[in-house]
């Protein structure tokens, strides 16, 4: 079985706020990369390829993805703010090429928190789709796939016929830390670099970014020295009681 | 008296002796070929790493060995050693004299050396079967379970016993048939008093044969002794001192660094296999008796964790005697290694100088670069490796703590004496900042010339390197040492004992070399000179939290103590693990970044020893000991109202007019 694990590079989430934020792989990207790694690991894939669209600069997030243990990936070089749809129309054309039984990505990326383009693929594919999963399982000699979906109302089972998309969220794992040694072994490792153009992919683009705004600056609050002076405080200033 | 002597094989037949040193020469190659066996499984280790220092190898043996320094201790186990120990030296040393005297070129064996020697043997023998008698009182009624029961324990014992009392009975029947005037046999106090007793009266006929009958069984016994030392927890008593005197001379706190070309050249970091230890690591496996002393010192054991010291030590020599293998997983299970606090209690207390820590340390390297670490301690190395410190704040943001105090950097005060590094926890915790705020208002205050590197300084790699990511931390020293240079820091003053430890004891691998004091000899210095005010009264009960990395790991115990006002304080408590012997908050070792149930927490017990001295105030001198043990407070019953500070924040509240002053900058 062959599992395509398309990833993203994000300024990295758990970098304090302010911080000159390294790139890194989405946090739900990387577990599934971890998912796909411990599936191979009991024996039910046998080649993992990572997918990433971005400039030469993403290179260290794919060495990161190889370090972790995917056996090759692919960068579309497209260094273009490219919207939901137009990556699910380019990770359509190389799920064509590749043909792999699964591709599983994270449920969505941290940057734009977005959330379509798996629920998208599928739709382009026409393939069954399972969202927010925190548990997969192979079935009937991995024809099928038993997952457990995170929803609001609690964990809901269903099973899919593969090929298929299988988005994950938070609790399907912990994914691996990568140390210095293993990020040099996977130097050996190949990345292959295409673009749009060599894959036959038109990128039309059906939205547009009109404006970003940082949310406002949280303001230091005032200490109180009673509950009295709360109660006042509340009543006159706030005028809430 | 001078012609005073006794014989020597007086009642054996020469085919006799003939067939007592085939004997004895047939037990010694049994034990030198199990022995050689052994010597072959240590040799299949890496080379080098060993102590090659002949004075280094007396000195230790000195203390290590002759006087038991490590197995001291108010206990029965202790003394009973020193008596099996000193009895088991004395007698061995004792019988090969005869041998040199009785075949050598010069009989010295008379005279008052003669009655001298008789005298020694036999309290040295009484010493010996006593320590054996002890010794199965405490494994037939105590039976410590950290001790660990086998039969091979109880063959021991019955044989050790065993030849102390044949000992004093050839030696009681021999004196019987030899008729030895009573002036001379006085000094045979054992023989004497057992001819007197038990033999009285018995004819020199029955006696020789008697006698013959003991020297046989003595014989035999000494033979199976020898023949079977190897199998049984008697082999400490050549691989221990082997152990105490090729250990690799090394702070306690330093780790050893591993090289880059080394892992590129084997492909293997860390140690996932029996051979990739060192050699004299193997051996320390073997020098391991199972005491227990490592086990009963661990906290990751008293709180529940499946981590025991000794375990892993038999365990991997278990693995070892089975030919070699794979380590991780069926014998050492990653969470044993993960468990471990790297307070280095067990090293501390190890008889025979077993390094525990750098096994772990050479095992976690190896999960580490498997990719076999993840969530909470992976995400803080990923952020010491992003931003430079395990919080993953910003280093723009080193000075948040600052504010309002005007501290001066090494751009405002290029000429500073003193270096303050303020170290991670310091400069972004919320609660640890305040003992920046303190320890900086405290040097300004005594008019110290110093300054902070702010946001140039970055972690010291202690974390990484002590979770198992040794590359992560070379970087973090390479960086930091080159910035030290650059800034030409000669002294530097630190409130945080791991940084303290990672500053001293393992930056000159990188050619960092300084003079690193912790922030209570500093100030305890300070004080001394009068340059800050000490106005300690009785007040309330107060204790002190030792941190491992100050007390245990550099010896440092009176500077704390001092900062505090512990020596004039009425009020001081000490808890009974203080000092050097003190018992970890469960921070060290990484363990600060990993998740843990509440139930295992190791700061819960040191909370319950603290408030069971009655003190109102916990004093710390380390910022992961101060968050640690107030969460232990938090969690344990009759904490809540026992505040948790450092010592430079009590130093603080007792300077008057600063501490007003401080209100008013917060």
């Amino acid at each position: 079985m062959k599992i395509l694990v398309p990833f993203k590079s994000v300024p990295d989430p758990y970098a304090g706020a302010g911080a000159a934020a390294k790139s890194v792989i989405n946090p739900f990207d990387e577990i599934a990369i971890e998912e796909a790694l411990r599936i191979r690991e009991r024996g039910e894939a046998t080649e993992i390829v990572g997918v990433t669209i971005g400039a030469p600069a993403v290179d260290e997030q794919i060495r990161s993805a190889l370090a972790m243990g995917v056996d090759r990936a692919i960068r579309i070089d497209d260094s273009r703010a490219l919207d939901p749809y137009a990556i699910s129309r380019i990770l359509r054309t190389l799920v064509e090429r590749e043909a792999p039984q699964v591709v599983l990505m994270g449920k969505q990326a941290v940057d734009d928190d977005s959330n379509q383009v798996g629920q998208m693929l599928a739709g382009l594919l026409g393939w069954p789709q399972a969202t927010f999963v925190s548990k997969i399982e192979f079935l009937d000699n991995k024809t099928r796939a038993q997952c457990s979906r995170e929803t609001d109302g609690g964990i809901e089972v269903i099973a899919i016929s593969l090929p298929a998309i299988i988005t994950t969220d938070l609790r399907l794992n912990e994914p691996r830390y990568v140390s210095l040694p293993g990020l040099m072994k996977a130097r050996k490792k190949p990345i292959e670099v295409i673009n749009c153009e060599q894959l036959g992919v038109n990128v039309h683009p059906l939205t547009t970014t009109l404006s970003v705004a940082s949310p406002p600056r949280r303001t230091a609050g005032t200490r109180l020295e009673s509950v009295e002076e709360l109660v006042t405080r509340l009543k006159q200033e706030a005028k809430v009681l | 008296m001078n012609n005073a002597t006794r014989e020597v094989f007086g009642n054996i037949a020469p085919w006799m002796q003939w067939v007592f040193f085939i004997m004895i020469a047939a037990s010694f190659g049994v034990l030198g070929w199990q022995l050689f066996a052994h010597l072959r499984s240590w040799r299949r280790g890496q080379g080098g790493g060993y102590e090659r220092s002949p004075r280094v190898w007396i000195q230790r043996l000195t203390v290590y060995g002759l006087a038991q320094k490590r197995v001291h201790k108010k206990s029965l186990g202790a003394l009973l050693h020193l008596l099996l120990f000193s009895g088991f030296l004395v007698l061995t040393i004792g019988t090969t004299l005869l041998g040199i005297a009785h075949d050598g070129p010069y009989n010295f064996h008379h005279g008052w050396y003669y009655l001298f020697y008789e005298l020694t043997m036999d309290v040295f023998g009484v010493a010996f079967c006593i320590g054996c008698l002890m010794a199965m009182y405490r494994r037939a009624f105590r039976r410590k379970p950290s001790l660990g029961h086998n039969w091979s324990d109880w063959y021991l014992l019955g044989l050790l016993l065993a030849l102390g009392v044949t000992g004093f009975v050839v030696e009681a029947l021999r004196m019987q048939y030899t008729q030895v005037q009573p002036e001379l046999a006085h000094w045979s106090v054992v023989g004497w008093l057992m001819d007197v007793t038990i033999f009285r009266g018995l004819n020199i006929g029955t006696a020789r044969t008697f006698h013959l009958w003991s020297w046989w069984l003595h014989t035999i016994l000494v033979a199976l002794l020898f023949a079977t030392l190897p199998v049984n927890r008697f082999l400490h008593i050549i691989t221990g001192p082997l152990n105490i005197a090729l250990r690799p001379e090394r702070p306690m706190g330093a780790l050893v660094p591993l090289s880059m070309e080394t892992v590129e050249q084997t492909g293997l970091i860390g140690v996932s296999e029996i051979n990739q230890f060192t050699q004299q690591q193997l051996l320390s496996l073997d020098a391991c008796m199972e005491c227990g002393r490592c086990e009963d010192a661990c906290p990751a054991t008293a709180a529940g964790k499946p981590l025991s010291p000794k375990a892993v030590v038999t365990d991997v020599r278990a693995l070892m005697a089975r030919g070699g293998g794979h380590l991780h997983g069926e014998t050492i299970k990653a969470e044993t290694l993960w468990s471990c606090t790297m307070c280095q209690a067990c090293v501390q207390e190890c008889p025979v100088l077993i390094g525990h820590v750098d096994l772990i340390s050479d095992m976690r390297r190896h999960l580490v670069g498997e990719g076999q670490l993840s969530g909470p301690p992976a995400r803080a190395l990923q952020q010491i490796g992003n931003q430079s410190n395990p919080y993953g704040r910003p280093n723009s943001e080193r000075l948040a703590w600052a504010e309002g105090l005007e501290v001066p950097t090494v751009e405002t005060n290029p000429d500073f004496e003193y270096l303050f590094w303020v170290g991670c926890a310091a400069s972004f915790d919320p609660r640890a900042q305040k003992v920046a705020r303190a320890t900086a208002q405290l040097l300004k205050e005594a008019g110290v010339n110093f300054a902070v590197l702010g946001k140039e300084e970055t972690c010291s790699g202690d974390p990484a390197r002590r979770i198992g990511d040794e590359f992560l931390f070379q970087e973090r020293a390479q960086t930091n040492v080159e910035t030290l240079s650059r800034r030409k820091v000669k002294k530097i003053v630190t409130p945080c004992p791991h940084c303290h430890n990672t500053l001293k004891n393992e930056y000159p691998q990188f050619g960092g070399e300084y003079e690193v004091q912790h922030h209570s000899t500093l100030l305890a210095e300070l004080l001394g000179e009068g340059r800050l005010k000490d106005g300690t009264t009785g007040g309330e009960p107060i204790t002190l939290h030792d941190p491992c990395y100050l007390a245990r790991v550099n010896n440092e115990v009176e500077a704390t103590r001092a900062v505090i006002g512990a020596p004039n304080n009425d009020n001081y408590r000490e808890m009974p693990r203080h000092g050097k012997k003190t018992f970890c908050c469960g921070a060290g070792g990484g363990r600060m970044w990993f998740e843990e149930p509440p139930a295992q927490r190791v700061s819960n017990l040191r909370a319950e020893e603290a408030i069971a001295t009655g003190a109102e105030t916990l004093a710390t001198g380390c910022p992961f000991c101060l968050n640690m043990m107030t969460d232990g407070m938090a969690n344990t019953a009759g904490g809540e109202a026992v505040k948790v500070l450092d010592i430079a924040e009590l130093l603080l509240s007792r300077q008057g007019q600063l501490v007003e002053r401080s209100r008013e900058t917060v």
